[in-house]
């Protein structure tokens, strides 16, 4: 009964996570908002940004503590762990300097892009685990 | 045999929904972009919840923020349920069994009568809407959300009842023979 409760809250962390972070890149690549400022709202999302990355990175963290051997050595889960580094990295510089009032159209659009990209890349590289068998 | 079962038998069995169900990759694949749009749109809505109970984006009126996420809200809701009815398809005779299933659809119909009630007062209001109609539609919403997001996980949880399941009677026929073809060829 535990284990489906934490990836309950896992979802809803990962929610949090990446969409007040889609948020920003549709803003910054399909002008949602166009009338807001790219900083303004960021400033909006940040906290919900880091209340989910927290919530998806503690239930993340016991889920992974059920079964370790099981996760560890799953090509699918070793994906997601490096573009999830990768995400959170690129999220927290280059991703919060294109929403700055002097940086150019065309580095945000490319930033959302590749913010866009690597956030469905650990989604679906948690997917996978599921999926995919590691060496026995 | 009730319509809906039969149905869904007959859905299951379309070639698409059968190649669906058989494809090691397809499936994950269509499962993961289910979730990367509950993860990107979902959030837009749990976003317009958060601003309607007054706790996030505050510094803009209701009436801006629902206004402004309606259409990628709706392009977001598109892709979901196209990859969830490919999903539910491609195992609809399993699903029938599921009481998790049918919840969720329950849960879905309902937030479609909760959107038509606050439509006025709230969603469409052409007025910024009175704090206390949106705190009880932003709650309301997030309930109804958060019950379809558990359900939807729970659905993986529920073991299908295989002697009911039609695709499994070639392998009840096979398993009925087994003894009877062992039998002849020990007597060849």
């Amino acid at each position: 009964m535990v284990f489906p409760v934490l990836e309950c809250f896992h979802i809803l962390g990962f929610i949090l996570l990446a969409g007040s972070i889609a948020l920003i890149d549709f803003h910054l690549l399909a002008g949602l908002m166009r009338d807001q400022g790219s900083a303004q709202l960021t400033s909006d999302a940040a906290p919900w940004t880091l209340i989910g990355l927290a919530l998806a990175l503690i239930s993340g963290s016991l889920l992974f503590a059920s079964d370790p051997d099981h996760y560890y050595l799953n090509p699918a889960f070793q994906f997601k762990m490096a573009v999830l580094l990768a995400a959170i990295a690129f999220h927290y510089t280059v991703h919060g300097r294109v929403v700055r009032p002097g940086a150019s159209a065309g580095s945000g659009k490319l930033a959302a892009c590749v913010s866009l990209a690597l956030w469905a890349g650990v989604i679906g590289g948690g997917i996978f685990i599921g999926f995919v068998n590691g060496p026995e | 045999m009730t319509p809906v079962l039969r149905f869904a038998q007959w859905l299951q069995y379309t070639d698409w929904a059968a190649a669906l169900r058989y494809s090691a990759q397809v499936y994950p694949l269509v499962l993961s972009l289910h979730l990367v749009g509950i993860a990107f749109f979902g959030g837009m809505i749990l976003f317009t919840d958060l601003r309607l109970l007054g706790l996030a984006m505050r510094r803009l009126p209701i009436l801006k923020v629902v206004g402004a996420l309606r259409v990628p809200k709706h392009i977001g809701i598109t892709i979901v349920a196209a990859c969830g009815i490919a999903m539910a398809s491609s195992k609809a005779e399993e699903y029938y069994y599921n009481w998790f299933f049918w919840t969720k659809m329950s849960l879905l119909a309902l937030i479609c009568v909760h959107g038509l009630a606050f439509r006025r007062s709230v969603y469409r209001n052409t007025q910024e809407p009175a704090p206390s109609q949106a705190k009880l539609a932003g709650a309301l919403s997030l309930i109804l959300w958060t019950s379809v997001m558990i359900c939807g996980r729970g659905i993986g949880y529920i073991e299908p009842p295989l002697q009911k399941l039609h695709a499994l009677l070639w392998f009840k026929m096979v398993g009925v023979a087994a003894p009877w073809l062992t039998r002849i060829c020990a007597w060849l």
